[in-house]
């Protein structure tokens, strides 16, 4: 017989018992025979097994949370400070990680003058020379890009961006010497460092300069970056454990009375904890959404300068958005948090409750 | 179904509730358990369904010694036990009908299914037409029969009552009683503590009598009193 028939049973069964009671108990009828009292009996039996049962499992775990979410709505105020302080406190490693997750792209990516090399051609170079130069290099294996700045181009550049034009134009002629800006298609220090050296062995080449001292900077900030955040993760880990176990201490506390009686008529440990870690279930739930938000909106007050900021350097990098993998940990780690520190907080005292 | 074999129970004070009680309560069997306040009548009650723990000797209850239970098997018993709390243990932070509700809850019964059952339970008390008020709303006496109500909702296989009628007019303890006696006639093992001799005698069942924690008697009531 399949589980759903034995269920459907069970339960026409229970509902027949629970008739012929009533039937009995009204008052015209004040005198029972046994004969269906047995049957009730049976019925009995199977309130013990109903316990297997899927569907009233799901049914009560259905119940259970709904419960916990109303009694959280039900004092919205403290609610919400709890709340507030899980987001507040989660939203913490999120912005971190958001900020070490752009500088990395930074650090990575090939448009900033991170991974550019500058080759200063002697002076005695002329435009047409440059760009044969140019078109030797952009065929070279090692090479990803290779763009000529005449001198005229970069004296415009300079006057746009420098503002000392003025002063330039006291001069007799332009003090600039041509560049051609080289992308490496190997970032790694040991590759540029090489393609520098091979290149600054060239004829008609003055300099060619590497910006990578910032570059290693950058990576060193980062990996110490990392490891504040898994610190910070971590103490702001046990923090959401203490400030969700706690708001649940109370909660147990507020509730022994129920807690007593329920154990009393033969509740379980894990009946009466359920309640309590649903509870929790929901505080984290609500936590990480808000500090999903809270981050979503840093990213937003933050995004525009950083982009102006970028432009400086003349990258196109964007902020990327916090995007679904944070969003979707901090809800999911918002949830094991909240679950875990309701057990935590309930086990050892819901077991001291012991009629 | 309810053995005590030489049970003692002395508190941690030093009081004596029980003293040596040896006593066989056989299945489908009803009983009362009088004596003076302070004889031991609720301590006996709270021994088998382990609310206390004896100083020594075995409680045995369904074929088990309630001193081998698990903890984690301390609620399947406590399902199969049925009790009328003195003091009513009843909850004031919810309705009549949800505080009925409990020991099916617990069972692991769908909430939607129970509602018959709750109002069965309610209606033998009286109390059908109460079921949405906050139990803090009744009367002492209405709250001793949500009690009453509660213990019987899964139609346990032991019921201990502690006191049911207290509180109630003599017409609603010979109900209560009648009630009783009929769940008693399909099998139920019941034990009933008070001190209302004048009902114990009517009702002729056996009658287990305590004087300061120990068994002094026992007997089957009539009108001329323990025989």
């Amino acid at each position: 017989m399949s589980r759903t028939e034995k269920g459907l049973r069970a339960r026409a069964r229970q509902r027949k018992a629970a008739v012929t009671t009533w039937r009995k108990t009204s008052r015209e009828k004040p005198n029972p025979k046994p004969k269906p009292k047995v049957r009730q009996r049976k019925s009995h039996g199977q309130s013990i097994s109903a316990l297997d049962n899927w569907t009233s499992l799901i049914g009560l775990h259905r119940r259970v949370s709904r419960e916990a979410l109303s009694r959280i709505l039900s004092t919205p105020l403290a609610s919400l400070i709890t709340v507030l302080v899980l987001a507040v406190a989660m939203s913490l490693p999120a912005v971190l990680s958001m900020a070490l997750d752009n500088l990395r792209e930074v650090a990575g990516s090939n448009q900033m003058t991170s991974a550019r090399a500058s080759m200063y051609l002697k002076s005695n170079i002329s435009d047409a020379q440059a760009l044969q130069l140019r078109e030797s290099l952009a065929h070279d294996a090692a090479i990803e890009q290779a763009t000529y700045i005449s001198p005229a181009q970069g004296l415009t550049e300079f006057e746009k961006y420098s503002g000392l034009g003025e002063a330039l134009r006291q001069l007799d002629e332009n003090p600039l010497p041509g560049v051609i800006e080289i992308v490496p298609k190997d970032v790694s220090p040991l590759a540029v460092s090489n393609l520098r050296n091979r290149l600054s062995r060239m004829t008609g080449v003055d300099e060619v300069r590497v910006d990578s001292a910032w570059l290693k900077r950058l990576q060193s900030i980062l990996k110490l970056g990392n490891r504040i955040f898994t610190g910070v993760s971590v103490l702001i880990a046990l923090a959401v454990l203490l400030a969700v176990g706690n708001t649940i201490r109370l909660l147990v506390m507020n509730r022994t009375e129920e807690i007593r009686v329920i154990k009393l008529v033969g509740g379980s440990d894990g009946f009466v904890i359920l309640p309590f870690l649903y509870s929790g279930f929901w505080y984290g739930l609500l936590g990480g959404l808000s500090a999903a938000v809270i981050t979503a909106t840093l990213w937003s007050s933050v995004a525009g300068p950083a982009q102006e900021l970028a432009s400086l350097y003349q990258s196109s990098f964007r902020p990327g958005f916090p995007g679904l993998a944070i969003t979707f940990t901090l809800i999911v780690s918002g949830m094991i948090m909240g679950v875990g520190g309701a057990f935590l907080a309930s086990w050892r005292q819901l077991r001291r409750i012991d009629p | 179904m309810i053995v005590f074999d030489s049970v003692s129970k002395r508190f941690p004070n030093g009081h004596v509730g029980l003293d040596r009680i040896n006593l066989h309560l056989e299945r489908g069997e009803m009983a009362f358990l009088t004596g003076h306040s302070g004889a031991g009548k609720s301590t006996l009650l709270k021994l088998i369904m382990l609310m206390e723990r004896p100083s020594s000797g075995h409680v045995q209850v369904g074929g088990y010694r309630l001193s081998d239970l698990r903890r984690g098997q301390i609620p399947a018993l406590r399902r199969n036990i049925g009790v009328v709390f003195q003091d009513h243990q009843l909850l004031f932070d919810r309705s009549v009908f949800d505080n009925v509700a409990i020991p099916l809850m617990v069972a692991g019964y769908d909430y939607g299914d129970i509602g018959k059952r709750i109002r069965a339970a309610l209606d033998m008390v009286g109390l059908l037409d109460k079921e949405r008020l906050n139990p803090i709303a009744l009367s002492g006496g209405e709250r001793q029969r949500v009690g009453i109500a509660r213990a019987m909702v899964n139609r346990p296989a032991v019921l201990l009552a502690d006191e049911p009628t207290g509180n109630l007019d003599p017409d609603l303890s010979a109900d209560i009683m009648q009630r009783f006696q009929h769940y008693n006639q399909v099998g139920m093992t019941i034990l009933i503590a008070t001190h209302d001799l004048d009902l114990v005698q009517r009702m002729g069942h056996r009658v287990i009598t305590l004087e300061g924690g120990r068994l002094v008697s026992e007997g089957v009531a009539s009108e001329d009193g323990v025989v």
